[in-house]
């Protein structure tokens, strides 16, 4: 980028210092660069402050296809730095004055990102959603029954078919319940976020389950193996597994670690 | 959910269970733009920034542009936990996270909350980030793993 223009840096992970990940470009075409901090490197590139600067997110940031571009961009370059090497994802907007600016701000909370950074040193994460299908081998035909003929059968049959909900209900929670403590076991981590909206999703099945897992390199078989076993498992009750990945660490950056591990209470 | 396929279903009863429909996505870059926008604009680590303690306003718009593209109550409930939550509030700069500082901080989030939640039911009332003094509040994220399977989707 010509130098005559203005520019903010915008950082997108950290990844080993010394590291050479073959990453192709950055945001709105921008080269990247890797700056040297000791022990990480930040993958940063310079933007048009123009166009990406604190007044850019400021005008741009409530319109979602401006916001599509750019997250999906940084995401690109994250995509692209997980699959070869670890990397500890920054979060949007990470635009910075200057490159000496930017040191200066990493390297005041150095510790905290040292630390965050060994959390997921060797890991990737996975993401696994849970929806419900729509019928299993709970559902019953309902259209060959004659009509109640008393009101007394007919509030039996509602205390029969609300009992029968009940039971399929508990069912399934339990098989999701055991689904997620099995791919926790596989993993190193587990976070459950909130259920996406369908409008959010994309689906119209309700989701059960929006869970992610820091999971070992080294363990990443398992945990694909275990997803399929509790697919079968989850395909009985009438749930059906997404699992996506592998996705740079986002869901475990944070400084404080969850002392339960983040399974479902 | 289960009301309207069971019209359909042949009344013999004796239809397999759904099979597993196990999707894997491995080795492709994940796609579904709820899941990257989940994940890059809510998680994360966020770096101590001057321009980013500026940019404060924009912690506000990623729950607008949550608000637009999930449900509203479900975006409220979200966003309520998002801001209540928060483990990471510092002052940005100033390194002043003391505890009288978080009380400030927790009625300014609170009113945050309401701005948030006003916004919603309005929808389209959208007045802009006026005279706030983004420059003590840098992050407002949620810790969200304290969310629950789903209880009553299946009913």
């Amino acid at each position: 980028m010509s130098t005559a223009e203005p520019t903010v840096v915008h950082a997108y992970g950290l990844v080993p210092a010394g590291a050479t990940p073959a990453v192709t470009e950055g945001i709105d075409s921008s080269d990247l660069a890797t700056l040297d901090l000791g022990g990480l490197a930040a993958v940063v590139s310079e933007l048009s402050a123009d166009r990406y600067g604190p007044a850019a997110w400021r005008h741009h940031a409530e319109d979602p296809r401006w916001l599509e571009v750019v997250v999906r961009q940084h995401h690109a370059v994250l995509q692209s730095l997980v699959e070869q090497v670890d990397v500890l994802p920054l979060r949007l907007p990470g635009i910075h004055e200057s490159v000496a600016v930017l040191e200066t701000q990493f390297r005041s909370q150095w510790d905290e990102l040292a630390e965050a950074f060994d959390r997921v040193r060797g890991h990737v994460e996975l993401g696994a959603k849970v929806y419900l299908a729509g019928r299993d081998r709970h559902d019953e035909p309902s259209g060959e029954e004659p009509p109640p003929s008393t009101g007394r059968d007919y509030l039996q049959r509602r205390l029969d078919s609300a009992r029968a909900r009940e039971h399929v209900h508990a069912g399934r929670q339990a098989v999701l319940l055991d689904a997620h403590e099995s791919l926790t076991r596989a993993a190193t981590h587990a976070r459950v976020n909130p259920l996406q909206d369908p409008a959010l999703s994309g689906r119209g099945e309700p989701m059960m389950l929006n869970a992610a897992y820091l999971v070992s390199r080294a363990r990443t078989e398992e945990f694909w193996e275990q997803a399929r076993t509790s697919a079968e498992a989850l395909g009985l009750e009438g749930m059906s597994l997404e699992v996506t990945g592998p996705w740079p660490p986002y869901n475990f950056t944070d400084w404080t670690w969850p002392s339960d591990g983040g399974s479902p209470a | 959910m289960s009301e309207s396929p069971a019209r359909e279903r042949p009344p013999t009863g004796a239809v397999p269970p759904t099979g597993p429909t196990f999707v894997g996505m491995r080795g492709q870059p994940p796609q579904n733009l709820a899941d990257v926008l989940e994940r890059v604009l809510d998680k994360g680590i966020v770096i101590v920034g001057d321009i980013q303690v500026r940019l404060l306003d924009i912690e506000l718009l990623t729950i607008k542009v949550r608000l637009m593209v999930a449900s509203v109550e479900r975006a409220q409930e979200m966003g309520i936990n998002w801001w209540e939550s928060d483990p990471f509030v510092s002052t940005g700069g100033e390194e002043n996270r003391g505890n009288g500082h978080q009380d400030q901080l927790e009625r300014r989030l609170a009113a945050l909350e309401q701005r948030v939640a006003g916004r919603s039911t309005e929808n389209g009332t959208d007045a802009r980030p006026g005279e706030r003094r983004p420059s003590e509040v840098r992050s407002a994220e949620a810790q969200t793993g304290e969310a629950q399977p789903a209880g009553d989707a299946d009913r």
